[in-house]
């Protein structure tokens, strides 16, 4: 099994630190600016062409299962945009290829109907389709819903693969407002050249916490901030020890060298 | 009172998580030595997951055959492809069930012809085709209307062409170092690392931070 070395555990230690320090802070009242994500900002003017359109909502979740935080982070835009299309009474379809995150994704969107109001709106098998665990599968249904349905908008949140341009194409070319979000960068381009927003790297992460009504939630998003700042000081210390690596005291060696830093001296 | 317990427990299987992991497998001499209590139970902990994942297992295709079983029942646009998702449905759950590896009976040889005659088949020719038509649909979607997209074609062009012998064929006579080989090497291992590793580490900072407010239950009520 795999176990935190000293210096893994004090990096961890520090950012949760970190974390609990904003929210304190937030709990006494001191909420940081949050600036605006234009991709999660612009969920609301897709859901609004849609209804005036009077067509559908297509939310397309990625390819990770239940226990992958990225999940939870989709499911988190997923609670939003249910609220938003059960408030404007759009017709919502969301797209699932995991079975272990159907059930989760049913009831989300399930308590959005009922948090405003309109659970009698909600039909279960219509409004949330499992379409296939197979990739390509699950991108050519996504494709053809997207086609046929001839949506409002199309959203994208999720790790996807190579299939990204299949599904996101069909709605390019048919003029759909279409949003996505990737965590890992690799289908980023694609989405980038086929969908009008694109939310990449932290700001997908920070998505959740965006559109929280709880401040202490957005508060914690600048702790995401400090995290890097404890990176980006790590990197340069790291470049520059190395530069200087012949000049080190011995003491300091030896410190790193029990940190599991460095390993024996050249 | 519900949402209270569901907090709860997601707050002591994200302490055993993380406890088991900060925990050094072995204490150090001077602290006794003892070994991590966590981990001999962290298999078990892990099944259990495994057992409530594999309660939601059925969930996925019973909502996929009730859909098209509407589409046939109403006749919903479409609904012969549903008819025939069915079909095969019924096929390969039965071939499956009844098949017998020893024997190589009737059910045996209509489960080689679903799996690899047909399922194994289509798999492999769309794949194939799967490269033509990424290609064609980043033809059709990309579109050179800003200073980024256009910076953007400019670096693929070079890392396509730098790739390839046309590329050496082009600028086999400029200086090693405007070569379209060293200048598609230098787009990847620098700007691009560069920026690809800032970009994971905001990710990483998110990701631990979306995970701290989920087991603290922070801005998580849907």
């Amino acid at each position: 099994m795999q176990h935190a070395d000293a210096l893994v555990a004090i990096l961890m230690l520090a950012f949760a630190a970190a974390v609990l320090g904003c929210l304190w802070r937030a709990k006494r009242g001191r909420v940081p600016y949050v600036r605006q994500i234009p991709g999660i900002a612009s969920l609301e003017e897709a859901v609004g062409r849609a209804t005036e359109l009077g067509r559908p909502v297509v939310f397309a979740l990625g390819h990770s299962g239940l226990q992958a935080i990225e999940t939870h982070a989709a499911l988190s835009i997923l609670a939003h945009v249910a609220r938003l299309a059960a408030r404007l009474r759009t017709p919502f379809v969301t797209l699932v290829s995991q079975q272990d995150v159907y059930p989760v994704a049913e009831e989300t969107v399930r308590q959005a109907y009922t948090a405003e109001g309109v659970p009698d709106q909600f039909k279960a098998e219509e409004q949330v389709r499992f379409l296939s665990d197979h990739t390509v599968v699950y991108a050519m249904g996504a494709a053809r819903i997207i086609e046929e349905s001839r949506a409002g908008c199309a959203l994208f949140f999720g790790p996807f693969d190579f299939t990204s341009l299949l599904m996101a194409e069909p709605g390019a070319r048919l003029g759909v407002m279409q949003i996505a979000g990737d965590p890992s960068l690799f289908q980023i381009p694609f989405f980038v050249c086929t969908c009008d927003y694109t939310v990449i790297g932290e700001e997908y992460y920070a998505a959740g916490a965006y559109l929280s009504a709880d401040p202490a939630a957005r508060a914690t998003l600048a702790s995401q901030d400090l995290i890097k700042a404890v990176f980006a000081v790590l990197v340069v210390v790291g470049t520059l020890l190395y530069q200087f690596h012949a000049a080190w005291p011995p003491w300091l060696h030896e410190f790193l060298k029990a940190l599991k830093i460095v390993g024996p001296r050249p | 009172m519900k949402n209270a317990v569901v907090r709860l427990l997601t707050f002591i299987g994200g302490l055993f998580f993380l406890v088991e992991f900060l925990l050094p497998e072995r204490a150090p001499a001077w602290l006794g030595g003892f070994a991590n209590p966590l981990t001999p139970h962290l298999g078990v902990v892990t099944t259990f997951l495994v057992v409530v994942g594999t309660m939601a297992f059925l969930l996925g295709p019973i909502n996929l055959t009730r859909g098209h079983l509407k589409a046939v029942w109403r006749r919903h646009k479409g609904w012969a492809q549903s008819a025939v998702f069915l079909l095969f449905l019924a096929l390969g759950l039965l071939a499956t069930a009844l098949r017998d590896e020893a024997a190589r009976g009737f059910a045996t040889r209509v489960y080689d012809a679903l799996f690899f005659g047909l399922l194994f088949a289509f798999g492999t020719t769309s794949m194939a085709i799967l490269s033509f038509y990424l290609v064609s649909a980043a033809y059709r979607a990309f579109r050179v209307n800003n200073l980024d997209s256009g910076i953007m074609m400019a670096s693929a062009v070079i890392v396509l062409l730098g790739q390839v012998p046309l590329g050496d064929w082009i600028t086999y006579a400029l200086p090693d170092t405007l070569q379209l080989r060293s200048l598609a090497q230098w787009i990847t291992m620098v700007p691009n690392a560069a920026v690809q590793r800032a970009v994971l580490i905001g990710a990483c900072g998110g990701a631990f931070a979306t995970g701290l407010r989920h087991w603290l239950g922070i801005g998580t009520r849907r």
